[in-house]
């Protein structure tokens, strides 16, 4: 037990200090400094990614600020991570009505991904390193025996966790891409101007606030994204923010 | 002819009311600079043309120049105006307020001017450095860093301008890999007139020739209270391709928080501020609903500032959420421009009614106290509506505040990023390390359990035993035949083994047996009439009868020899 307490208050210290800090950034948008809040907001989300009511109150300040692009990429940020929140996809609907914009956005999450990011990355990470603490009792088990067959649950559940261990590690590995992947943005500038190349040269079109782009690549100093009616245009990296 | 005057009339008033009218703005950032600060000038027009700006001569331009266009339409009248953009950098080198433009954008032979833009340019502030002292070592070396500050100590609220400041002993072309300074609890900074290319400067300092320049210029506004710690920054310099590593020495910076009894109209302004109000008509008509924009003007944590507070009296009420525009640039004083809130309000009652002042308080950190400001009360003139009735809760629903249809989460979930990470080496490692062990103890106990296996040893007869086995032998072959012989040999080497205590193996060699004889101690005759025995043995049954061997005297030798080496 003596091992374990610097553990534990390392643990409830961390746990205390941001439960802080969102008492703090709740108390400054309660106040209306929604300025100093969003901050706070993004600070919390930056350290805790998995914390998805930092980026839903990051959107509620950013609302407040009447900074609607970056209110819809908060509310994004929610939604990859649970997407059943429908909280947030209705305050988006309301963000993207306050802009103007009707037509539909895309669909950030596969069907395969909308089913694994509901258990977490945490808990496929953690379930992988159970199943493979199983797998290691039941080699050392199976391998001190040199006759096999008198150990048939063993070698049955060495069977079963193989398949398991790979396919919680293919999970955790295809959420950790889908989490991290920047695939799609948010124009949060006012009016994002669209360039004919990467000389900077503007084009006629711009884009409005709060339109949700698809990462194409990545040039010198444009990026290349596709928009919902499949054009593809270039733009500047500070008019969007990848969800 | 009459007519044709006016056709001619009616068309060029036709055409002038549609005609876009010609627009040329100036812009120019910040308004309120120190001497060699970056400064940005901006000409936005919606004619095509060659721009000029009149610039003040002390004015020196930049690299940085940007040309391009944009369209915009108007959502209200569907129309879609092409705007051309301009933009270049420059430095003022002397202190004064200078007026820049007006812009000209020369279009065949007509000429478009725009607005002019006064700027402030003052010396530059006093840096007050960090209060490391510059150690010899610090002297010694080809180049060495510090961070500035234009305040040691600072309210709360309060800009801070910071910047890394870099001394040489040789010409840097170029920097990489910098690492900004860093300031527990500062969340909100900003840049301010940096130039993207080193700029250097002559400087002499305890004798020595330094060449110097500023980099990474911000304005801070630190949060909390108390002595607050500037982590250094570290670049890599060049010159041309030789490379100096830097790593500046830190600073602090002291904190205080704002004096107790503010006024209950602040709302965390701290710098010097106006406030404005204006409303949308002041003859309304009974459930009319106006907008106030209520504007506070200054400069210092403007960004920060709340909204104000409406004394509301009777027979009005809100109509939704204030909407808050910002119109303000960065500079070394901090949130520099106005920040407007628009609130609409619904009248309910008719007659004159005097809406009061509003007040709005900020703290003066040069002054140390708090001052309060406020607009005048206005009169509204409200006409009675006979079909208006009130609604039982005025606020509008279709507006409700955002706090209600998205309450705050409350509550922290997550973790913390120092937990462990799916990919890490960390667990990699964790991951393998049970797999690892499983197989490597398995494996290892496996083992262990074999090496324990010991063998058979042979059993070790009493003398009876022997001798009732030699007679048994002798009973059961009367011819003495090969058969006698080999079972004389085989009672011989397990006798042999068994009186050595040796472990049970599969025909032992006969050199296995001398050798075993050797290491126990065995006699040369005792070897020598081992050997003569079997030699006799092997004759007996190979030799073809060439030799004439007496097989009871071979069993009798046989027996002595065991029962000699059983009592030995």
């Amino acid at each position: 037990m003596k091992r374990l307490t610097p553990l534990l208050i390392l643990f409830f210290g961390i746990y205390a200090n941001a439960q802080n800090d969102i008492d703090e950034a709740i108390a400054l948008h309660n106040r209306r400094e929604y300025n100093n809040a969003a901050a706070l907001f993004e600070k919390i989300a930056e350290q805790n990614p998995e914390n998805t009511d930092a980026y839903f109150n990051l959107g509620n300040s950013y609302r407040k600020l009447n900074q609607n692009g970056n209110a819809i990429w908060a509310y994004q940020k929610v939604l990859k991570r649970n997407p059943s929140d429908e909280q947030s996809a209705e305050n988006i609907q309301r963000c993207r009505a306050s802009l103007g914009l009707t037509d539909s956005p895309f669909q950030v999450a596969t069907q395969f991904e909308r089913a694994i990011v509901g258990v977490g990355l945490t808990t496929w990470t953690y379930l992988s390193l159970f199943l493979s603490v199983i797998l290691g009792l039941c080699l050392f088990f199976l391998l001190r025996k040199k006759d096999f067959s008198r150990l048939p649950v063993l070698r049955f559940i060495c069977y079963a966790t193989i398949p398991l261990l790979c396919f919680t590690i293919f999970s955790a590995y295809s959420l950790q891409a889908y989490l991290t992947a920047k695939t799609f943005g948010i124009i949060t500038s006012k009016s994002a101007p669209v360039f004919v190349n990467d000389l900077g040269e503007r084009s006629t079109l711009s884009l409005p606030e709060g339109t949700m782009v698809k990462f194409e690549s990545l040039h010198k100093t444009k990026t290349s994204v596709t928009l919902k009616n499949g054009k593809h245009v270039l733009l500047s990296e500070r008019d969007i923010r990848w969800i | 002819m009459k007519y044709l005057v006016l056709y001619s009339v009616f068309f060029f008033f036709a055409f002038r009311s549609v005609a876009q009218k010609p627009l040329v703005q100036l812009t120019v950032e910040p308004k309120t600079a120190n001497v060699g600060d970056v400064i940005t000038i901006s000409v936005k027009s919606n004619i095509h043309g060659d721009i000029e700006v009149d610039l003040p001569q002390s004015f020196t331009q930049g690299y940085d120049i940007m040309n391009g266009m944009e369209q915009e339409t108007d959502y209200n009248t569907g129309r879609t105006v092409t705007y051309y953009f301009y933009s270049h950098t420059g430095t003022m080198e002397k202190e004064g307020t200078f007026t820049f433009g007006p812009a000209y954008v020369k279009k065949g032979n007509k000429v478009y001017r725009s607005n002019t833009v006064s700027v402030t340019i003052k010396k530059e502030a006093p840096e007050v450095q960090s209060d490391v002292q510059l150690t010899p070592r610090q002297l010694r070396e080809p180049a060495f860093g510090i961070i500035t500050q234009s305040a040691k100590s600072i309210y709360e609220g309060e800009p801070l301008v910071l910047s890394a400041k870099i001394y040489t002993r040789f010409n840097a072309t170029h920097l990489e890999n910098y690492r900004p300074f860093a300031m527990d609890g500062v969340i909100d900074k900003h840049d301010i007139g940096n130039s993207s290319r080193i700029l250097l400067e002559e400087a002499r300092i305890r004798g020595n020739n330094y060449f110097t320049f500023d980099y990474d210029k911000k304005v801070v506004f630190p949060t909390g209270s108390g002595k607050q710690k500037i982590d250094p920054f570290k670049l890599i310099l060049h010159s041309a391709f030789d490379a100096v590593s830097i790593t500046s020495s830190g600073a602090s910076v002291e904190v205080k928080p704002l004096p107790a009894g503010a006024p209950s109209s602040f709302t965390g302004g701290v710098g010097t501020f106006t406030i404005t109000r204006e409303v949308s008509d002041t003859r309304l008509r009974q459930g009319d609903v106006f907008t106030m924009k209520v504007t506070i003007s200054g400069t210092g944590n403007l960004q920060n500032i709340g909204e104000p507070e409406l004394d509301l009296p009777d027979g009005f009420s809100p109509y939704g959420d204030p909407v808050m525009t910002e119109d303000l640039t960065y500079s070394f004083k901090g949130a520099e421009g106005s920040i407007t809130f628009e609130f609409n309000i619904q009248v309910n009652r008719s007659g004159d009614l005097t809406f009061p002042k509003t007040a709005f308080a900020y703290f003066d950190p040069k002054k140390e106290k708090y001052i309060e400001t406020a607009t005048e009360p206005m009169l509204l003139k409200i006409q009675a509506n006979p079909n208006f009735s009130a609604l039982p809760n005025a606020e509008n629903p279709m507006s409700s505040t955002l706090d209600t249809w998205s309450p705050m989460r409350e509550e922290f979930k997550g973790h913390s990023s120092n937990a462990l990470d799916f990919g890490s080496p960390l667990y990699w490692g964790l991951l393998g390390s049970p797999l690892f062990l499983g197989l490597i103890f398995g494996l290892w106990m496996r083992r262990k359990q074999e090496n324990e296996q010991v063998p058979a040893v042979y059993e070790h007869p009493s003398r009876d035993e022997i001798i009732a086995e030699f007679e048994i032998l002798a009973r059961s072959h009367p011819e003495r035949n090969n058969a006698f012989y080999a079972a004389i040999q085989y009672t011989l080497e397990t006798h042999i083994c068994a009186c050595l205590r040796l472990h049970a193996i599969e025909n032992p060699s006969n050199e296995y047996i001398v050798h075993q004889l050797i290491k126990h101690g065995a006699t040369d005759t005792q070897i020598s009439r081992y050997t003569s025995l079997l030699s006799s043995c092997e004759n007996a049954q190979y030799g073809m009868g060439f030799a004439a061997i007496d097989a009871e005297q071979v069993l009798m030798d046989a027996r002595i020899f065991i029962l000699e080496l059983h009592n030995a």
